[in-house]
């Protein structure tokens, strides 16, 4: 069966992935491309300048790892959307074990475009010569990625293997929730003067961007050359 | 048989038509002339009511910036009473103590912290400057969670905060840095001019944390210069060089690579203070006519040669600050009793108008400052010069983080989140709405 939800997933997605397999593939290759010799000069690129040009293409990875896990994980479950999951909860299956095989395959699928962006990485750092006191991190890169995709990929699949009321529900609960709490606090502080609470946005974005929160791995450095 | 026409019917009919069109067109003409009348006054009088207008809101515009200051110290007193008023409180009571020579303003229950944390940093500083040397005297406000910012503060008082996060309270860690920082100011000013300008008014106290480290480790592998690439690759006397303190160096000339230019004809530096510095020493060059690669203009005033030098302060500091943690007690004293003053010439200026002005500048040639100066971090240190920037050399490059911890945490923390969202799919049925 495990065959099987591969190539169901792999149907339902292979149009739209491929083009992110190139694009992850490109984006390594795109970003070295102010390095190597200046025109005209006969001189290498220094470090500062190599640190430039990458933190300049640095954002496109993690969009890239966000798009392809919210592609993942919608397609994962397009059919059973359709027919309001009521084939796959007539199958002699656990639910539990189906939903880890479909979480399986898109994990599989998701490896194409990670191993997509290693072979552009690895191609782009021995194409050009690496500044004096820089690195090349393609396997560091391509791991984070991975991460970031995953870690999207199984939100939103945790999300879409509900009903369309759970997720959107959930969804409205995520950001109308802090809204109004960020909302509340105001107004106490205005019916109360003197006092001074947290800002919940606040604190929610800390805890969500910063270790241990889940989206701790989009920050952090995304460049291929570093110090 | 007579002829008829001829001149005398020529001009009748001249005056015939002369009439018709007198005829016809006077009151054309007559109406044109009341129609330009009409519209001449019609234009004077829109052309004052313009004026009138423009005249009135020009009046209004005069008030309203005649009003303007008020209006502005209302608000702002507005706001001052609401900042006040939402932090319950209007007045503030401090208490004083002291540490050493310093005196530190506190609130009464911050008292026992600032006692704390300012005997630590006096005790580092008092141990660097040994016998010769007392640390100066100063006055701090210790406001860890930026809670007393409306206090006024007495004249030459530091403020000394930590880092306050989203209202979860101060950081521990930025307040100790903050203490230590504030403190060292105090000794800095007793630094001679050239000096202090040289290590960009940074006190002697080295921050040993994961960020500092990798900071410097950044700059120094950062810098665009090729002495800073050569001292990056081991060549220690272009780590010398690249931090202004060789002597005998064409100004210029080999700190910054004269063939990689910006699109002014400069070199490429990574500081502007710097690519200003060079700037103004090329046109003094042109102007001087000059075919010296730097001359005694540029080399004697520390204020065109030091903003040049390739390494930022902060790593000259940091050499400083190293130099004291390798000497040990009294470091400061021997350190101190050597660095160059310069001298302060007052010089008369003509300007275009023959208007004589005059301006102080410090006299300090490189050549002198960067013998004194490296002489003066032997002394410091109590060790061969090679291996003092040897070894400060290679604590800078030990800087870089370890990336293997820092993935690691950030794997481990993916991966519980991943785990987590999975078994929420898999157990999808229990909480699905619907």
């Amino acid at each position: 069966m495990t065959l099987q939800m591969l190539s169901l997933h792999w149907k339902a997605t292979r149009w739209m992935l491929l083009p992110l397999v190139v694009v992850a593939f490109g984006i390594p290759l795109v970003s070295v491309q102010g390095l190597g010799l200046i025109q005209g000069s006969g001189l290498e690129t220094d470090a500062y300048a190599a640190v430039q040009v990458m933190s300049g293409a640095s954002f496109a990875y993690p969009l890239l790892a966000a798009a392809l896990g919210i592609l993942l994980a919608l397609t994962a479950w397009n059919w059973d959307h359709r027919g309001d999951h009521v084939y796959a909860l007539s199958l002699p299956i656990e639910r539990s074990r189906y939903a880890l095989l479909k979480f399986g395959a898109g994990v599989v699928l998701a490896l194409v475009p990670v191993a997509a962006l290693l072979a552009g990485a690895l191609v782009a750092t021995a194409s050009v010569t690496v500044p004096v006191g820089l690195d090349a991190h393609p396997v560091h890169l391509a791991t984070r990625f991975l991460l970031a995709t995953l870690v999207v990929y199984s939100a939103f699949f945790a999300l879409a293997s509900g009903t369309m009321r759970t997720a959107v529900t959930v969804l409205g609960l995520i950001v109308a929730g802090p809204v109004v709490a960020e909302l509340g606090v105001r107004f106490a502080e205005s019916v109360l003067p003197g006092t001074d609470l947290a800002s919940p946005v606040q604190w929610i974005v800390q805890a969500v961007w910063t270790s241990p929160g889940p989206l701790e791995v989009f920050n952090g450095s995304w460049m291929l050359l570093d110090v | 048989m007579c002829r008829r026409g001829g001149a005398g019917s020529g001009l009748l009919w001249g005056a015939a038509v002369a009439l018709v069109v007198a005829g016809t067109g006077s009151p054309l003409g007559a109406a044109s002339v009341a129609l330009q009348a009409r519209v001449g006054t019609e234009a004077r009088a829109a052309t004052d009511e313009q004026r009138a207008l423009e005249d009135s809101l020009l009046t209004r515009l005069r008030e309203i910036e005649a009003e303007l200051p008020l209006a502005r110290e209302r608000a702002e007193a507005e706001d001052l009473r609401l900042h006040a008023a939402r932090r319950g409180t209007v007045a503030r009571t401090v208490d004083t103590v002291t540490v050493g020579s310093f005196r530190i303003f506190a609130e009464p229950g911050r008292v026992e912290d600032a006692r704390a944390d300012f005997a630590a940093a006096w005790t580092e500083l008092d141990a660097l400057l040994g016998d010769d040397r007392d640390v100066p005297p100063a006055t701090f406000l210790y406001d860890p969670a930026s809670e007393l910012d409306d206090l006024l503060l007495p004249d030459g008082a530091a403020r000394v905060t930590g880092r306050n996060w989203a209202h979860l309270g101060f950081d521990r860690t930025s307040l100790e840095r903050a203490v230590r920082y504030r403190a060292g100011q105090a000794v800095v000013r007793s630094y001679p001019e050239a000096f202090r300008r040289w290590v960009g008014g940074r006190g002697p106290i080295r921050y040993g944390d994961e960020g500092d480290r990798f900071q410097r480790h950044r700059l120094l592998v950062l810098t665009r210069a090729p002495v800073a690439e050569a001292c990056v690759e081991g060549d220690l006397e272009a780590c010398w060089d690249a931090l202004g303190l060789r002597a005998g160096r064409r100004v210029a000339d080999g700190w910054y690579d004269a063939r990689r230019l910006d699109g002014e004809g400069r070199p490429i530096a990574t500081r502007r203070a710097r690519r200003e510095a060079l700037a103004t020493w090329h046109r003094g060059r042109r102007a001087r006519g000059d075919a010296a690669p730097a001359g005694t203009f540029f080399l004697a005033e520390p204020r065109f040669w030091m903003d040049a030098i390739p390494l930022p302060e902060v790593l000259r500091a940091d050499l400083v600050s190293f130099a004291l943690e390798q000497g040990g007690s009294g470091a400061l004293d021997r350190l101190l009793d050597r660095v160059p003053v310069g001298e302060t010439p007052t010089v008369d200026l003509a300007s275009g108008d023959s208007t004589v002005t005059r301006e102080r500048f410090l006299h300090l040639r490189h050549g002198d400052f960067a013998n004194e100066v490296r002489a003066a971090l032997v002394a410091a240190a109590g060790v061969p010069e090679e291996e003092l920037v040897a070894r400060w050399r290679a604590s800078v490059l030990a800087g870089r983080p370890d990336q293997r911890a820092e993935a690691r945490s950030t794997r481990l923390a993916a991966t519980f989140w991943i785990l987590l969202f999975t078994l929420a799919a898999t157990r999808s049925t229990r909480w699905r709405l619907g």
